[in-house]
């Protein structure tokens, strides 16, 4: 694999998403902000308005790397490039996850640092990571949907269905026994439910992110 | 020794409705090689081979020697492609498409991108959502161009665009080609641009390569002959003629095999030769596609 081409694609998608990434970034910088003030009505829209900057990213990164570039016939212009089918799944993966991560780690990192800061609310901790966890699942399922998939249409369904699960996830999660109770504790409890629910949405994401450079660098057919 | 830009051997490619069927192509280093099809041919299957966009199911095709699409990587360095449905990126602006091109060829001649900006009156601080289809095309272009790729492979680059942006396309090309070893591959439907650029044409109808020689032979040896026969014979079809029309004693052979003894021939036939025509490429190609279809080619 050509490791300097692949850094120049990579840059090429973060430059030409750099705008939907700040706009999001700052939605929840803002959302941050509003749970710093420490009341209920805030908190509670800071906490919401996170999760909505998290599930808009996990939709828009793979829509405006993956699916319009397909879609507004730039693939060709990158495949034409000196790179082989190999490089181009590395970058566009590569691309994708790392300002994806940068993004969520920077919004759950300032909940999580929330959070152990205020007390009583450690119980809490374990499952806002569980819960954040989810739309980086539902962010993988999209990008592999829209990478191997190739249709508009595909990765439209993959984002419908994921966007309506989160409140099956989110119901689900709250009356698990392992977890609800944990809920409940001045301090954090990693109870072996909630590690093993954190293991699933983490071998998740890597089976997304794996079968989605497996099929697409085997590809025939580009164009 | 002349090195050969792009050889396919025996290529295959089979979709639901459409096969490329055999395709044998050879352009050697220096030449420029009109690649002429009607919608649908198969014209730009073959070129997404070339470039390892598509991968064939059958055959072998190199590019410099570089085995594709294995070796695709590799062959692309020396290698430009410009293709009507090839889009630049409408959020940026010209300078950024060339900055990005720049960042991965060495070979990137800014005074030369320079000097084009000026030539195809393109303005590099434009976002490419604001440029019209003509200037789309002739910054795709630039970008091909500025880095001086050995190989040139253009699928239709020329349509859609008014007689002026065409003019400056098809001279810039002609520019090009003073290097004498880059090739040129050009795709197009549009024959009089093939014409006028090319030294090389090869016909494609329905995935199967129809003929493949240089201009000038297949303009010498397609004539149009106007002969007159005597009253209640119909024209005979003799060796070399692909497509006769009568009209009562009046009739127009084509022929793709033209030499002195073919107006000698009918003459001894009893028939009177009127005239003989030379063809534009378009009417060689109509007529080869036609009398293929037919199935009364050679």
């Amino acid at each position: 694999m050509n490791a300097v081409l692949i850094r120049r694609l990579i840059l090429k998608d973060w430059y030409l998403s750099r705008l939907m990434l700040g706009v999001l970034g700052a939605v929840g910088a803002g959302a941050v902000g509003l749970l710093l003030l420490r009341n209920e009505t805030s908190g509670f829209l800071g906490l919401i308005t996170s999760f909505i900057a998290l599930i808009l990213l996990s939709n828009m990164l793979p829509t405006l790397t993956i699916v319009n570039e397909r879609k507004h016939h730039n693939l060709a212009l990158v495949m034409s490039l000196p790179i082989s089918p190999a490089d181009y799944t590395a970058a566009k993966i590569l691309a994708n996850v790392l300002a994806y991560f940068v993004v969520w780690a920077a919004i759950v990192g300032a909940l999580l640092w929330i959070f152990v800061h205020a007390s009583g609310f450690g119980g809490w901790i374990p499952f806002l990571i569980l819960a954040a966890l989810a739309p980086f699942c539902a962010f993988g399922a999209i990008t592999a949907v829209a990478l191997v998939g190739e249709s508009e249409f595909g990765a439209i369904l993959a984002m419908v269905a994921t966007n309506i699960s989160y409140s099956f996830i989110w119901f689900f999660l709250v009356r698990v026994p392992g977890v609800v109770d944990a809920l409940k504790s001045p301090v954090p409890i990693w109870s072996p439910t909630i590690v093993t629910i954190i293991a699933a949405e983490v071998g998740l994401i890597a089976l997304a992110i794996g079968a989605a450079f497996f099929f697409q660098s085997r590809k025939t057919d580009f164009i | 020794m002349t090195q050969t830009a792009v050889q396919l051997t025996g290529v295959g490619k089979d979709y639901r409705h459409f096969s490329l069927a055999d395709v044998h192509l050879t352009l050697p280093e220096g030449q420029i090689m009109g690649f002429i099809g009607p919608n649908g041919a198969g014209k730009s299957t073959t070129i997404r081979i070339m470039l390892g966009l598509v991968h064939q199911d059958r055959g072998d095709v190199r590019i410099y020697g570089h085995r594709m699409p294995g070796e695709q990587a590799a062959a692309k360095w020396d290698v430009g492609f410009a293709s009507e449905d090839l889009r630049l990126y409408e959020g940026a602006t010209v300078e950024w498409h060339m900055r990005f091109i720049q960042s991965i060829y060495h070979s990137w001649d800014e005074a030369y991108a320079r000097t084009l900006l000026k030539r195809f009156d393109v303005r590099p601080e434009q976002r490419v959502k604001g440029l019209s289809h003509g200037q789309r095309v002739k910054a795709a272009l630039l970008l091909v161009l500025a880095r001086r790729p050995r190989l040139l492979v253009l699928d239709e680059p020329t349509t859609g665009l008014d007689p002026v942006a065409r003019h400056e396309v098809l001279r810039e090309l002609t520019e090009v080609m003073r290097d004498d070893r880059r090739s040129v591959l050009f795709s197009s439907h549009n024959t009089q641009d093939v014409e006028q650029i090319c030294d090389q044409i090869t016909f494609i109808d329905r995935g199967r390569i129809l003929e493949c020689r240089d201009k000038d032979t297949f303009l010498e040896r397609w004539r149009r002959l106007r002969i007159e026969l005597p009253g209640g014979i119909a024209a005979p079809r003799l060796p070399g003629i692909v497509d006769v029309k009568q009209t009562g004693r009046i009739a127009v052979s084509i022929t793709n095999a033209f030499d002195d003894n073919l107006p000698r021939a009918y003459e001894a036939a009893g028939i009177r030769v009127q005239a003989v025509e030379a063809m534009t490429l378009e009417e060689i190609f109509v007529t080869n596609v036609h009398a293929r279809r037919e199935g009364a080619g050679q």
